[in-house]
C-alpha cells in the first residue's frame, strides 16, 4: 500500500450550482475526507471560481482524482500543488478568547509575533485575526489555549504555485 | 411591439420538442407522469418525434441504449419526476459504465416546490451526479434550448455517456425564447478536446515497439465500436497488415471480424484459453479502447508480466488507472489507428506473420486445446450447443444480438460470431440483469427490418419481462431466446465452485409457464427441450414474422468454462475438464 499523506489540489471551475458537488463527490466516493476547502470567484464577471482542497490520501489515488476532476464538464483546470514544485499557501483564522483583563493583555502581547490584529472586543471577549500558513495558524492557536481560547473559525488554505507557473499550464 | 415578440415565444415543452427535432431525434423512449405532462402534451400536438412507450423507466433507458448502440446515435428518454427518474437510474448507470450516449429529460416539481418534499419529488440531479457525464437543473425557460443542445454535444463527444436534464413543470409551461440549434462553446469542455492532439513522438514510440515485437497481441475494446465504423475498418486493415493476433473484450466483440484467422477469441474471465495465454505471454500489448477491467486482467500483479504495453484511450482517466503502461496515447481510436498505420507504412514495414511464426505456432497449440469444447448430449440441450446452433442458423441474417447478464451472456459471447460492429448489445461494465429485452426493443426500433435476437436467462428475463407489452404494441419482431436452466446460473456456478455447493437463493422456483406467458401478451411462444428438435425450432423462430418468446430448456447445472478463478492470473485459467482444480485465490474478488 502506498503511503497516505497530505495533498493540496487547486481547481478552476465555472461558478455554477452542482459543480462543487461533483468535485466533492470524487473524494467522498473513495472514502477520502476533505480537510479544508475554499471556494471563491476569481474573475470580474464572477463566471469562474478557484477551489483549493486539502486532503489525505495515496499518491496514486490523488493522481486519479486529479484526472477525474479534469473530466468534470465545468472544470477548466485541476492540478496537485506539490512540495517538489513549490507552492505558497495562506489561511485566515478568527480566534476568540474569553479571559480577564490581565490574561487578555498577555495574549495580545504574545500574539504580536504572529502580526495578529484584534478585530472585535466586547466585555471579556476578544477576537484575533491570524493569517499564515496552516502550520503557523496551528501554532498560534495552540499558544492561545492557555489564554482562554473559546471559539475558532478557519477559512482553510488558499494556495498557488510559486513563481510564474500557472494552473492552466499543468 | 411586445405582443409581436410574445408570439415568437414558445412554451418550455415546445422548446424541448423543437430542440430534439433539431438534434435529428426521431424516436424517444419514455413513460409519462405528472411532472412531465406539459412535454407529453406538446408531443401529442406534433408528428416529428415518435414516442415508444415502455412499461418501466428502466426499460426506457435500456431501450435507448440499444437504440444508441445499434444506430450510433444519441438515445433519448423522457421520464417523470421522483419514481420515474429514480427508475431510470440503473439504465443511466449502465450507459455511464459502457460509455453509451444518452440524453434523459426528467420532469421535476415546479421550481417553487423544489426542496419541500413535494409529491413525486426527488433530488434527481443529486442522485444522478455520479452516474452521468453531466447533468442540469433548468431554472429559466430561456436557457432550455441551449442546455439541450449542449447536453447532446456532451453526450456524444469525447468518451460518450449519459446526460440528464431536469426540467421543472413550471419551466415546461413557461414561455421563453428558443434561438434554434446553436454552436456549443463551452470553454471548460473544450480544454478536454484539446488533449486529443496527437503527439508524433508517442506514435513513433508505439511503432518502435510494434515493429520489433516477437510476441505481439492486439487487445481491443468498446472504444473501437464507439469511435465508429472507420475505426473497425482501420483496425481490420492494420491487424492484417501486421499479421498479428487480436483478442476482443466483451464490449469490443464485432470491432474485428470473428471469422478472420487473426482473431483468437474473447479474453477475460470466460475468454478463450488461447486469448488469455497469449495475453500472459506476449511481449508487446496494443490496447485500443479497452480499460483493463478486472474481468479482463484477473489478478493485477500477475497480469501479462513480460510485456511492454501501449494503451490508446479517449479518456486519460482510464490510462494508468489499473495497469502501468509504457506508451500512453490519449485519443480517438480511429484517429490514433490512422496515425499508427501511417507511421508503420512510412517506415516501410511489411507483414510480419513470418517473423513471428514461432508465436503463431504457440498460439496454434493453445487453440488446439479447444477450450470451448463441452460434453455433448443427445438427451438434454446443452446451452453451448444452443448458442452454436443459433449462430449457425442466423449468421447469414447478420442479426443484432442483445443479452441479459449471467451464464447465457457468456455463452452467447463465446459461441456467437460477430463480423461487424454495433451488432452485439450487452451490459458489460454494470452487468445489469434486465438489460436484454429492452435493449432489443431499442435495436429493433432503430432497425425495423433486421433480425434482432435477445438471448436471455430465465432469471434475467423476469427482471424486465413487462416489455413484452411494448413489443406487442409496436409490432416489434424481436426474438427472445431464454436459455432456461431454472437457476440463476452464474450465481449457482460460483456457489458450486466457491461456496461448497450451498445454493443459497439461486434456485428459481415457480417459474411461469412461458408458453402461456407469451400467449397472454399476444406473442408467439416456442418451447424446446430436445437437442434433435432444436434446429427446427430455431428456424421456426426466425421465420416467424412477428415477435417470439422461445423457452429453450437446457441442462440445469452446466458451468461456463474456461474460467479464470477470481483473483487468479491468465495462465491459471481452468478448462471445463479441470473444474475440480478450482481454487479461490481471493475471496473478495467479484
Amino acid at each position: 500500500m502506498s503511503e497516505i499523506k497530505k495533498h493540496v489540489i487547486a481547481i478552476i471551475v465555472d461558478n455554477e450550482f452542482g459543480a462543487l458537488a461533483r468535485i466533492v463527490e470524487l473524494f467522498s466516493a473513495r472514502g477520502y475526507n476533505i480537510e479544508t476547502l475554499t471556494v471563491a470567484p476569481i474573475t470580474h464577471d464572477k463566471k469562474k471560481s478557484r477551489i483549493t482542497i486539502t486532503t489525505y490520501g495515496s499518491d496514486k489515488t490523488i493522481e486519479l482524482i486529479c484526472k477525474l476532476l479534469r473530466r468534470i464538464v465545468p472544470v477548466h483546470h485541476a492540478a496537485e500543488l506539490t512540495a517538489s514544485e513549490g507552492y505558497i499557501e495562506r489561511e485566515l483564522a478568527l480566534a476568540q478568547i474569553i479571559a480577564d483583563e490581565e490574561t487578555r493583555e498577555k495574549a495580545i502581547a504574545m500574539m504580536e509575533k504572529y502580526r495578529s490584529y484584534v478585530i472585535d472586543i466586547e466585555g471579556d471577549s476578544l477576537v484575533f485575526e491570524i493569517i499564515g500558513d496552516s502550520k503557523t495558524i496551528e501554532e498560534a492557536l495552540e499558544n492561545l489555549t492557555d489564554y482562554g481560547l473559546a471559539t475558532i473559525s478557519r477559512t482553510g488554505i488558499a494556495a498557488g504555485f510559486k513563481g510564474k507557473k500557472r494552473l492552466d499550464e499543468v | 411591439m411586445t405582443n409581436l415578440k410574445e408570439t415568437h415565444k414558445l412554451t418550455g415543452a415546445e422548446i424541448i420538442v423543437k430542440a430534439l427535432v433539431n438534434e435529428g431525434v426521431d424516436v424517444i423512449f419514455g413513460y409519462p407522469g405528472g411532472a412531465i405532462l406539459p412535454f407529453y402534451d406538446a408531443l401529442f400536438l406534433q408528428n416529428k418525434l415518435h414516442h415508444i412507450l415502455t412499461r418501466h423507466e428502466q426499460a426506457a433507458a435500456h431501450a435507448a441504449e440499444g437504440y444508441a448502440r445499434s444506430m450510433g446515435k444519441v438515445g433519448v428518454i423522457t421520464v417523470t419526476s421522483g419514481p420515474g427518474a429514480t427508475n431510470a437510474i440503473t439504465g443511466l448507470t449502465d450507459a455511464y459504465l459502457d460509455s453509451i450516449p444518452l440524453v434523459c429529460i426528467s420532469g421535476q416539481v415546479a421550481t417553487g416546490l423544489i426542496g419541500t418534499d413535494g409529491f413525486q419529488e426527488a433530488d434527481i440531479t443529486g442522485l444522478t451526479r455520479s452516474c452521468t457525464k453531466h447533468n442540469y437543473l433548468v431554472k429559466d425557460v430561456n436557457d432550455l434550448g441551449y442546455i439541450i443542445h449542449e447536453a447532446f454535444y456532451i453526450a456524444r463527444s469525447g468518451r460518450p455517456g449519459p446526460v440528464l436534464i431536469d426540467v421543472p413543470k413550471d419551466v415546461q409551461n413557461g414561455y421563453g425564447i428558443y434561438s434554434g440549434k446553436m454552436a456549443i462553446n463551452r470553454a471548460s469542455y473544450q480544454v478536454k478536446k484539446r488533449q486529443f492532439e496527437l503527439h508524433h513522438d508517442k506514435i513513433s514510440a508505439a511503432i518502435d515497439l510494434i515493429e520489433k515485437a516477437k510476441r505481439p497481441i492486439f487487445y481491443t475494446g468498446g472504444g473501437i465500436i464507439n469511435s465508429g465504423e472507420k475505426a473497425s475498418k482501420l483496425l481490420g486493415e492494420f491487424v492484417r497488415e501486421t499479421g498479428y493476433p487480436i483478442t476482443n473484450t466483451l464490449m469490443g466483440l464485432g470491432g474485428f471480424p470473428a471469422s478472420d484467422s487473426h482473431f483468437i477469441g474473447m479474453l477475460g474471465m470466460h475468454g478463450t484459453y488461447e486469448a488469455n495465454m497469449a495475453m500472459y505471454e506476449c511481449d508487446v500489448m496494443i490496447n485500443i479502447g479497452a480499460r483493463f477491467d478486472d474481468r479482463v486482467t484477473g489478478r493485477v500483479s500477475g497480469f501479462s508480466p513480460h510485456s511492454k504495453k501501449i494503451h490508446i484511450d479517449i479518456d486519460d482517466c482510464s490510462i494508468g488507472k489499473i495497469i502501468h503502461v509504457d506508451v500512453p496515447i490519449v485519443g480517438d481510436a480511429a484517429c490514433v489507428l490512422e496515425a499508427l498505420f501511417c507511421e508503420w507504412k512510412r517506415r516501410g514495414n511489411k507483414n510480419r506473420k513470418k517473423e513471428i511464426s514461432i508465436w503463431w505456432s504457440k498460439i496454434k497449440k493453445w487453440q488446439d486445446v479447444n477450450s470451448l469444447s463441452y460434453e455433448e448430449s443427445s438427451k438434454v440441450i446443452k446451452p453451448e450447443y444452443a448458442m452454436q446452433r443459433l449462430n449457425a442458423l442466423t449468421r447469414d441474417h447478420k442479426p443484432f444480438v442483445s443479452t441479459d447478464v449471467g451464464q447465457h451472456q457468456m455463452w452467447a459471447a463465446q459461441y456467437i460470431q460477430f463480423d461487424e460492429p454495433k451488432k452485439w448489445l450487452t451490459s458489460g461494465g454494470l452487468g445489469t440483469m434486465g438489460y436484454g429485452v429492452p435493449s432489443a426493443v431499442g435495436a429493433q426500433v432503430a432497425n425495423r427490418d433486421a433480425l434482432v435476437i435477445c438471448v436471455s436467462g430465465d432469471a434475467s428475463f423476469m427482471m424486465n419481462m413487462q416489455e413484452l407489452a411494448t413489443i406487442k404494441q409496436y409490432s416489434l419482431p424481436v426474438k427472445i431466446l431464454i436459455l432456461n436452466n431454472r437457476y440463476m446460473g452464474m450465481v449457482r456456478q460460483w456457489q458450486e465452485l466457491i461456496y461448497e455447493k450451498r445454493e443459497s437463493q439461486s434456485y428459481m422456483e415457480s417459474l411461469p409457464d412461458f408458453m402461456k406467458l407469451a400467449e397472454s401478451f399476444g406473442i408467439k411462444g416456442i418451447e424446446c427441450d430436445k437437442p434433435d428438435h432444436l434446429d427446427k425450432k430455431i428456424l421456426e423462430m426466425i421465420n416467424h414474422q412477428g415477435p417470439v418468446l422461445f423457452n429453450c430448456v437446457v441442462e440445469k447445472s452446466e458451468n461456463v468454462f474456461p474460467m479464470i478463478p477470481a483473483g487468479s492470473a491468465h495462465n491459471e485459467i481452468l478448462l471445463g475438464s479441470q473444474a475440480k482444480l478450482y481454487v479461490t485465490k481471493d475471496i473478495n474478488a467479484v
